[in-house]
C-alpha cells in the first residue's frame, strides 16, 4: 500500500462479465494506485449506456477502459463498434484496452484494426501490467 | 612184158600224155610214161614207175576221177575193148606242195592185146582239155552275163531297124516303160506317135550316123494309151548300128528312166529355193556355215544383230567382233556355240551368250546351232539361230526386281494375303496368313478354303464367290478355325481374279487378324460397363464424400470453436484464480499463506502453460502461414526473459549465440510456439544441481535457412525414447510430470514453417535440439 501517491486516474471502467476478475481488478487498480475510481460493468450493454450518457460530461468519462470480449449479451468487440460511434471528445478522452483470458490470432487482428483499441492484454491484470500503463 | 624199141620210140613221141598200165587190177601198175605225160604232172619218171596208177595219183576231194578211171579200167578188162571216158576234171597235185590243180582231160584207155587175143597192156591217155573247157565256160559266163544285163537290166535296150526305126528287139525294162508288149516288127512313130520330137533325133542319128547321148532327156509318153501325155526324163543313148559295108541299117538304144530321181531332185530344188527363201525373210537371225565355219549363207536379221554384212566364205562362225560366256569372260571365237557344233557334230541348244558388236554393243544372245551331216556321219555344214534376248533378259531382270519386291511387299505385310484357285483351293499364301491361321505354308497350299470355316462361314463365303462377274471387294468380319481349332475372328476384303479374256481364275483375299481387338473390344465393352458402374458409384461416393466433406469441414469448424471455447473457458476461470492469488500474496503476510499460494500459482502455471498449448495446436492448424521478418536474436531473448521466471531457472546461464547472416523470414507466432516449447523444456528438464547448469543457444541464418541448435547439460534422454518423444501424448516414463503436447505440438509447427528438427541426447549428459527452418523470404 502505496498511500502517498496519489492514483494515477481519475476513473478507470472495467467491463467484464466474469465477476470474480472484475472484483480482481476494481481491487488491483486502487491497491496500485491505477486509478481512484473503478467504474465496474459486467455487461457491456449497460458499460455503454452509461457513456453514452456522458459522452460530454468528461468529468464522469474514465480514462482508461479494460474490455472483456466474450461477454454474453455483447461482446467486446461489438461494444467497440458501438463505440466508435459515440463522440470525438469522448474517443480522445478514453484510452481502450482489450483484456481476455485466451487471445487468437482472430482477436489480436481485430483489435489492430480499430484504431480505437490502444492494446490487448491477457488476463490477469497484473501489477506489473499496470505500472507499465501508468508510465506512458 | 617189155615194148618193142620202136613202139617205145613212138609211144615216147606221142603227143598226148599216156602211160602205160598193167591191166594187174585194182592196182595197174605204171610201166611206162611218156614224156607229154611227165611234162603234164611235173613228176620224175622214177616216181611213177612200178607204182599202182592210184597209188601215185590218189583221191582228192575236188573230183571223183579215180572212181571213174577205176570203173573205166575194169570196163576195158572185162568188155576188152577201148574206152572213151567223158571229160574229165582232174586235180592234179602240184609237186612240193599240198595243193592241186583243176585239169579237164579226155581219157582212153585202149587194151593192147597180144597174139592170143589176151590184153598185156592198157594205154591210158590223158589229153589235156584245160585251156579249151576254161575257153567254153568263160564264154557261156559271158553269155549268161549278157543275157541277164539285157533281160534284166534296169535300163531300157534295143535295136530299131531302118529309116523307118522298126523295133527288132527291146527288154523287158522297155517294154515295162512303154507300157507296151509285142512291139517287135512295129515302127517307133507308130508305137510312140507323141514323140515327135524323139522321132526326128532318131532320124538324125540315123542320116548322120553319129550318136546322141543326153542326160535327163524330157520325153512325152502316153502311157496308159489314153491321150494322156505324161513327162518322162531318161538318160539317153542312141548308137548308130552298121552293117558290114559300115553303112548305118539300125539304131542302138538304150535309156534310162530317171523320171523319179530328176521330180525328187526338182522337189528337193524346189524345198531348197522355198527353205532359203524362208530364211532369208525369218525374222530370227539365221544363218549357216560350211565344215569348215566359213558363212556361206545368212538372212537379213542375222546381218543387223550382228551389225555388219559377213563376207560370205570367209567369214566364221559367229560373225561377231568378240563374245562373252554368259558371266562375262571373254570366250574364244573357235569356242562359240557353232564352232563347237560343227567339231562335236551334234547340236547345241540354248547356250547364253554375250557378244559384242562392232560398234561395241553388248547384247545377250541364245543360240542354237545344228550340224547337217552326211549319211556316213561326216558333218558338212551347219545352221544356226540366234537370238537376241538382251530385252527379254532386261524385263526378266525388272519383272525379276519388281517380284522381289512385291513379295517383300507381300511377306512384310501385316495383311495376311490369301490366293484361291477356281477351285477354291490355294495357292498362294504370305508368312502373315500362315501365322494368322496357325498352318506353315506347306500345309496351306492346296487346301481347300471351306476346310477352315464352320456351315455357316461355308453358306456366306459359297454365296460371295458366285458372284464371280464383278468385284465382291467388301471388307466383312469373317470366322475361321485356326490349326489348333481357335476361332479366329478377321476382316476380309476379297476380290476375283480373271485372266486376259475374262475367266474366273480364283480370288485374292487381304485377310486381318481382329480377334485380338474383337476380344479387346469385348473386355473394353466389358470394362466401360465396369467402369461405368464404377463411375456411378463413385459420383454416389462423391456426392457422399462431398457431404461427409462438408460434415467434416463443419465438425472441424465445430471442433477447433469447440477446443477454442473450452481453452478460453478452461483458462478464464484461471486467469481469475491467479488474480486472486496476486491479491493474496499482496494482502497475505503468513509466511504458510505466501509458501502455499505460491504452490497454487505454480499449478495454475502448469495448467495455464498445457491450455496455451491445445490453443497454439489448434491454431496452428487452423490458420495460415503469416510470413514477416523475424528479428531473431530479439524474440529468443525475449523468450528467455520470460522463461527465467520459471521455477527452477535460476541458476542456469543463458548463452545466446545467433549469427544473422541474412534477414529471416518465418511465421512469427509459431516461430515463437517452438522456441518457447523447447527453452522450456529445457528449463523444466535439467538437473537439480544448480552449479554449472547452463543453456546454450545457437544459430545462423543464410539466405536459405536458420539453423538453430539449442543445447543443455540436463538429464537427458535415452536413444530408445528418441523416436517417440515427438509424439502426441508421449511421456517418458518415470521423468516430471508433463503434458506430452510440447514436443508434439514443436513437430507440428515446424512441419507447417517447413522446418525439420533432430534430437542428440544422452542419458545423464544432456540434450541438444538442432532445428532448421527455411527462409521464407520469396
Amino acid at each position: 500500500m502505496k498511500e502517498e501517491h496519489s492514483p494515477r486516474f481519475e476513473n478507470v471502467m472495467i467491463i467484464d462479465d466474469n465477476l470474480i476478475d472484475l472484483y480482481i481488478s476494481s481491487q488491483m487498480i486502487p491497491k496500485h494506485n491505477f486509478g481512484k475510481k473503478v467504474l465496474q460493468y459486467s455487461s457491456a450493454i449497460e458499460a455503454l449506456k452509461y457513456l453514452q450518457e456522458n459522452q460530454e460530461n468528461i468529468p464522469r468519462l474514465p480514462e482508461v477502459i479494460f474490455v472483456d470480449i466474450y461477454m454474453p449479451g455483447m461482446s467486446g468487440f461489438e461494444f467497440m463498434k458501438e463505440y466508435d460511434k459515440l463522440s470525438t471528445s469522448l474517443k480522445n478522452f478514453c484510452k481502450v484496452f482489450i483484456i481476455s483470458s485466451s487471445l487468437d490470432e482472430q482477436d489480436l487482428n481485430c483489435a489492430n484494426n480499430d484504431k480505437n483499441i490502444v492494446a490487448m492484454k491477457e488476463k490477469p491484470i497484473t501489477k506489473e501490467f499496470l505500472t507499465d500503463l501508468m508510465i506512458t | 612184158m617189155p615194148l618193142p624199141p620202136q613202139f617205145d620210140q613212138v609211144f615216147q613221141l606221142l603227143p598226148t600224155p599216156t602211160v602205160l598200165l598193167l591191166p594187174d587190177a585194182p592196182k595197174f601198175t605204171i610201166v611206162a610214161v611218156n614224156n607229154a605225160y611227165l611234162g603234164a604232172v611235173n613228176f620224175p619218171e622214177e616216181d611213177l614207175i612200178g607204182k599202182g596208177i592210184f597209188e601215185a595219183f590218189p583221191e582228192n576231194k575236188v573230183s571223183n576221177g579215180v572212181e571213174n578211171l577205176k570203173n573205166s579200167l575194169k570196163r576195158v578188162i572185162v568188155k576188152q575193148d577201148p574206152h572213151r571216158m567223158p571229160l574229165q576234171k582232174y586235180d592234179i597235185p602240184i609237186c612240193g606242195t599240198t595243193k592241186f590243180k583243176v585239169k579237164y582231160a579226155n581219157v582212153q584207155n585202149i587194151p593192147v592185146k597180144n597174139a592170143n587175143n589176151s590184153i598185156t597192156h592198157i594205154l591210158h591217155s590223158v589229153e589235156d582239155v584245160t585251156d579249151k573247157k576254161n575257153l567254153e565256160i568263160a564264154f557261156e559266163t559271158e553269155r549268161q552275163r549278157f543275157s541277164d544285163l539285157y533281160l534284166q537290166a534296169s535300163s531300157c535296150m534295143g535295136i530299131l531297124k531302118g529309116p523307118n526305126h522298126v523295133y527288132e528287139i527291146a527288154n523287158p525294162t522297155y517294154l515295162q516303160l512303154i507300157n507296151k508288149k509285142n512291139i517287135i516288127g512295129k515302127s517307133y512313130k507308130e508305137l510312140r506317135p507323141e514323140s515327135a520330137e524323139f522321132i526326128e533325133i532318131l532320124n538324125q542319128v540315123y542320116k548322120t550316123g553319129i550318136s546322141f547321148s543326153a542326160k535327163e532327156k524330157p520325153v512325152k509318153l502316153d502311157k496308159e494309151d489314153n491321150g494322156e501325155i505324161i513327162d518322162i526324163y531318161v538318160d539317153t543313148l542312141l548308137q548308130p548300128h552298121k552293117d558290114n559295108t559300115g553303112k548305118t541299117d539300125g539304131i542302138f538304144f538304150f535309156f534310162i528312166d530317171v523320171t523319179e530321181k530328176v521330180k525328187s531332185r526338182k522337189k528337193i530344188e524346189e524345198s531348197e529355193k522355198r527353205y532359203r527363201e524362208l530364211i532369208e525373210n525369218l525374222p530370227v537371225a539365221t544363218y549357216s556355215c560350211d565344215p569348215e565355219g566359213r558363212i556361206l549363207l545368212y538372212n537379213k536379221a542375222a546381218a543387223v544383230l550382228w551389225g555388219k554384212e559377213p563376207e560370205i566364205g570367209k567369214d566364221l562362225w559367229c560373225g561377231f567382233w568378240s563374245i562373252y560366256s554368259e558371266n562375262g569372260t571373254p570366250l574364244p571365237l573357235d569356242l562359240c556355240p557353232m564352232a563347237m557344233a560343227l567339231k562335236k557334230g551334234r547340236k547345241i541348244t540354248d547356250q547364253k551368250i554375250i557378244v559384242e558388236r562392232p560398234n561395241g554393243d553388248k547384247l545377250n544372245v541364245v543360240t542354237y546351232p545344228v550340224p547337217f551331216m552326211d549319211s556316213s556321219g561326216r558333218v558338212t555344214g551347219a545352221v544356226n539361230v540366234l537370238i537376241d534376248i538382251t530385252a527379254r533378259k532386261k524385263a526378266k531382270q525388272i519383272l525379276k526386281e519388281s517380284e522381289k519386291k512385291y513379295r517383300q511387299i507381300v511377306e512384310t505385310a501385316q495383311e495376311g494375303i490369301w490366293l484361291v484357285d477356281e477351285d477354291n483351293k490355294t495357292i498362294f499364301v504370305n508368312n502373315k496368313l500362315c501365322e494368322i491361321l496357325g498352318y506353315n505354308r506347306t500345309e496351306m497350299i492346296g487346301k481347300a478354303i471351306f476346310t477352315l470355316m464352320d456351315a455357316k462361314g461355308k453358306n456366306i463365303v459359297e454365296k460371295l464367290l458366285l458372284n464371280k462377274e464383278d468385284s465382291y471387294t467388301r471388307q466383312s468380319r469373317f470366322k475361321f478355325f485356326s490349326k489348333s481349332g481357335k476361332e479366329i475372328w478377321t476382316r476380309i476384303s476379297a476380290n476375283p481374279l480373271f485372266d486376259e479374256v475374262g475367266i474366273y481364275k480364283g480370288s485374292l483375299a487381304m485377310v486381318t487378324d481382329i480377334t485380338e481387338s474383337k476380344k479387346a473390344d469385348e473386355k473394353l465393352g466389358k470394362l466401360n460397363k465396369e467402369l461405368a458402374y464404377q463411375n456411378r458409384e463413385k459420383e454416389i461416393r462423391a456426392a457422399e464424400l462431398t457431404l461427409s466433406n462438408k460434415e467434416l469441414e463443419k465438425t472441424n469448424i465445430e471442433l477447433d470453436r469447440f477446443v477454442y471455447s473450452v481453452s478460453h473457458d478452461l483458462r478464464s476461470p484461471l486467469t481469475s484464480i491467479l488474480g486472486l492469488v496476486s491479491l493474496i500474496e499482496e494482502d497475505s503476510r503468513e509466511p504458510d499463506t505466501l509458501e502455499q499460494v505460491k504452490m497454487i500459482r505454480t499449478s495454475i502455471h502448469r495448467l495455464d502453460g498445457f491450455i496455451k498449448n491445445i490453443l497454439n495446436y489448434s491454431q496452428n492448424n487452423r490458420t495460415g502461414l503469416e510470413k514477416q521478418k523475424i528479428p531473431i536474436k530479439k524474440t529468443i531473448h525475449e523468450i528467455v526473459d520470460y522463461v527465467c521466471n520459471i521455477k527452477g531457472a535460476e541458476g542456469i546461464s543463458f548463452q545466446v549465440d545467433i549469427d544473422e547472416k541474412q534477414p529471416f523470414y518465418s511465421d512469427w507466432q509459431r516461430f515463437h510456439t517452438i522456441l518457447e516449447n523447447l527453452i522450456s523444456n529445457a528449463i523444466n528438464y535439467h538437473t537439480k544441481e544448480v552449479s554449472g547448469r547452463y543453456l546454450k543457444l545457437t544459430g545462423t541464418s543464410d539466405e536459405k535457412e536458420l539453423k538453430l541448435s539449442i543445447s543443455d547439460n540436463g538429464i537427458g534422454i535415452e536413444a530408445a525414447y528418441h523416436a517417440k518423444i515427438f509424439n502426441m501424448f508421449y511421456r517418458i516414463p518415470g521423468t516430471i510430470a508433463g503434458s506430452g503436447f510440447g514436443l508434439y505440438i514443436v513437430k507440428e509447427t515446424l512441419e507447417k514453417l517447413h522446418g525439420t528438427i533432430e534430437i542428440q541426447s544422452e542419458k545423464g549428459v544432456g540434450t541438444t535440439f538442432i532445428i532448421s527452418l527455411k527462409n521464407l523470404k520469396e
